[in-house]
């Protein structure tokens, strides 16, 4: 049974080729601008952002732009940030990354010698973080990402800041609190998808495991992936006794603790690497009661609570956890430009990084791991262990991530 | 045995997930000469709508499965008389229009449902012991639906009168013509049938993993890869290379690792290009 007529097989075949080819290379369309309101008092600086606000990774990209936004207009109902004598308000310009390091490298370009700000915030994925940090270090930026990734906290770009907590600051203390408060754990399966992201997740958490006691197997996955089955019945050969999907998207989390459920496997779930509730007890219904995630920002507070509920309300979305981070990391931003006195990103740079804060939903907070990564830029501050459980997050633990 | 069963099922889902895909995408290609980059769209729609309808209206799966799958298809018919008509025969421009669909129908599907992911309930949940062999129930029943969907499209294109003249038109649109078969209805036939498939491959894949704006960008892929090694619009060939990918995926998967699994599909398309371009049930005369 044939429908293409045989004439021109050759032809369609090249065209299918080259199609595909392009497919692959999809990454390349042009960026979409998405200005954003805020500002209008006596100055208004622009604070640039990239960030992905189309495909799978939308919401990713929304818990960065409106944080920023919501605190940009929180210092304007303040009147704004006195720097140097002068009230400063922020405008949040926003750009579409798509998750993608080519078109990261373009927004921060276009930010940067386009509208001439050389205050980012992101990217917010590892490979695309990667991509912009020699552009920022080449301009003289400044930036505050939140990409996971041993390399992305690094002496050779010292513009750049990682306003997240990632696994390998609190890998040891998870694996510990795991040891001592799950004791029916043995073994652990690491997943995490095989790129910057996922290996930066995994591999600091494996001498973790081990360190705590446990054994551990880690498994990855391509990123396109959809359906997680086939890697499921490897990672289940291995009879965990919890599988941690540390650097997993939140809707590949959300996949596979579904799956996981579908396929009879009865022990614990978790997520190390952020949190991804929303998006897992969404798909996954009952089967995520029990699943641990981490927090920087533990959402049980009523304050918290308000803040996603506002979100919301704006958004029309879930924001993801480390929403409140951005919040904070925009008021932490300010109030380094008030003590420099100037909106200079090198002089905001050389006096962000030695002042300490105390931010609304983050808490105290402050840059630290210089020993680990040659300079000190990444925050560090306290770490909750949540457990999901009925409709809701209950803190189990807590930590605060050394900042040595 | 209880892990070849359960390699053999995830084979079976996917190869026929892959399928229905893969068949609406080669359908296109085949009568129109339309590279449809938005096919996968079509299955992120598929998806969302199954979901909109099953939890969002409260009908049950069947119905809302059904739904789906007719808008779906219906929302691709009026895009083939609206636009595709116009660059039948112009394979490039098919192609670049069918781009800007595709990022037209994602950001739509944006704004409309939101970027979180989304869960679709089935009627059945649990395991069934076969032999012996304990099997997820959710994946026996989409392979069933999705075997009686591809039933049903071979009556219909090997039985109906619509469905040989969706033939004829593909394998010579002038001699069709002549023997009274409406070219542009048949244009517009196919176009819906495969939007339609894909439409209901998406509404099977909601509830066995999760609807999210990228469900259908890894099947599109897949179905590039199975198109070629099934041969350019043999809709036999489609449904063999559509279940030999499948197991091709589930057992690389299991035995080599996840990242080894598109290696392994795309070198598979790599070498049919080179050993046997006209796929696995081409004709040998397409070589010339």
């Amino acid at each position: 049974m044939a429908v293409q007529r045989s004439g021109r097989a050759a032809r369609t075949r090249g065209l299918l080729i080259g199609a595909l080819a392009s497919l692959l290379l999809l990454g390349a369309v042009a960026c979409s601008a998405i200005p954003t309101a805020g500002g209008g008092g006596p100055t208004t600086l622009k604070i640039g952002v990239s960030g992905p606000l189309t495909g799978p990774n939308a919401d990713w990209g929304l818990s960065m732009r409106g944080p920023l936004e919501m605190a940009a207009e929180e210092i304007q109902q303040q009147g704004g940030v006195d720097v140097g004598g002068k009230k400063v308000n922020f405008q949040i310009v926003m750009y579409d990354d798509k998750f993608a390091p080519a078109d990261a490298a373009t927004v921060v370009n276009r930010l940067i010698s386009q509208d001439g700000i050389p205050i980012i915030f992101g990217p917010t994925t590892g490979a695309a973080v990667e991509a912009t940090m020699p552009i920022i270090k080449e301009n003289n930026a400044l930036q505050l990402h939140s990409g996971f990734g041993t390399t992305l906290v690094n002496p050779n770009f010292p513009g750049s800041f990682r306003i997240t907590l990632t696994p390998p600051e609190y890998c040891s203390d998870w694996y510990q609190w795991v040891k001592a408060n799950r004791a029916s754990v043995k073994r652990v399966a690491l997943m995490g998808p095989n790129d910057v992201v996922g290996r930066g997740s995994v591999e600091p958490c494996e001498p973790a495991v081990k360190a705590a006691g446990l054994t551990s197997e880690s498994f990855y996955y391509e990123r396109s992936m959809t359906d997680f089955t086939p890697v499921l019945t490897r990672v289940l050969a291995g009879q965990p006794d919890a599988i941690d999907l540390t650097g997993a998207a939140p809707a590949e989390a959300a996949n596979i603790v579904k799956q996981l459920s579908q396929m009879g496997f009865k022990g614990l779930t978790m997520k190390s690497g952020g949190s991804a509730i929303a998006a897992i007890a969404q798909v996954a219904g009952p089967a995520a009661n029990g699943h641990l995630y981490f927090e920087q920002v533990a959402d049980t507070t009523d304050k918290v609570q308000k803040f996603y509920a506002d979100f919301k309300k704006r958004y029309n979305a879930n924001p993801e956890a480390f929403a409140p981070v951005y919040h904070d990391a925009l008021l932490w931003l300010a109030a380094a430009m008030n003590k420099a006195g100037s909106t200079d990103a090198p002089k905001v740079r050389d006096t962000l990084e030695k002042l300490p804060f105390d931010g609304p939903y983050v808490g105290k907070t402050q840059w630290g791991r210089g020993a680990e990564y040659g300079i000190a830029h990444q925050m560090v501050g306290a770490g909750h262990v949540v457990e999901w459980q009925g409709g809701a997050g209950k803190v189990v633990g807590e930590f605060n991530v050394d900042p040595k | 045995m209880s892990v070849v069963a359960q390699l053999l099922v995830n084979a079976i889902t996917l190869g026929l997930i892959y399928v229905l895909v893969s068949l609406g995408f080669n359908i296109v290609f085949g009568i129109m000469d339309v590279i449809n980059f938005a096919h996968g769209m079509f299955v992120m729609w598929g998806g969302f709508l199954v979901f909109s309808l099953a939890v969002g209206a409260g009908l049950g799966f069947v119905p809302a499965l059904v739904l789906a799958t007719v808008t779906v298809g219906v929302g691709g018919l009026l895009i083939e008389r609206g636009v595709l008509r116009r660059v039948v025969g112009r394979p490039a421009a098919g192609l670049v229009i069918t781009l800007g669909l595709s990022i037209m129908m994602q950001n739509i599907a944006l704004a409309v449902f939101g970027p979180d992911p989304r869960a679709v309930p089935l009627p059945v949940d649990g395991a069934v012991d076969v032999f012996g062999v304990v099997l997820p129930a959710q994946r026996l029943l989409v392979a069933g639906v999705a075997l009686v969907a591809l039933g049903l499209l071979y009556v219909f294109l090997m039985r109906t009168n619509a469905g040989r003249a969706l033939r004829a038109v593909a394998q010579d649109p002038e001699a069709a013509a002549l023997q009274g078969v409406d070219r542009n209805r048949m244009y517009a036939l196919s176009f819906g049938l495969g939007t339609a498939l894909a439409g209901l491959a998406g509404a099977l894949m909601g509830p066995l993993l999760s609807v999210n704006l990228g469900m259908g960008d890894d099947p599109l892929l897949k179905a590039f890869v199975v198109v070629v090694i099934g041969g350019l619009g043999s809709i036999s060939g489609t449904a063999a290379a559509g279940m030999l990918l499948g197991l091709l995926d589930s057992t690389t998967q299991y035995f080599v690792g996840a990242g080894a699994a598109d290696l392994v599909a795309f070198g598979a398309m790599v070498v049919f290009l080179l050993v046997r371009p006209q796929g696995l049930f081409g004709s040998t005369e397409e070589r010339s």
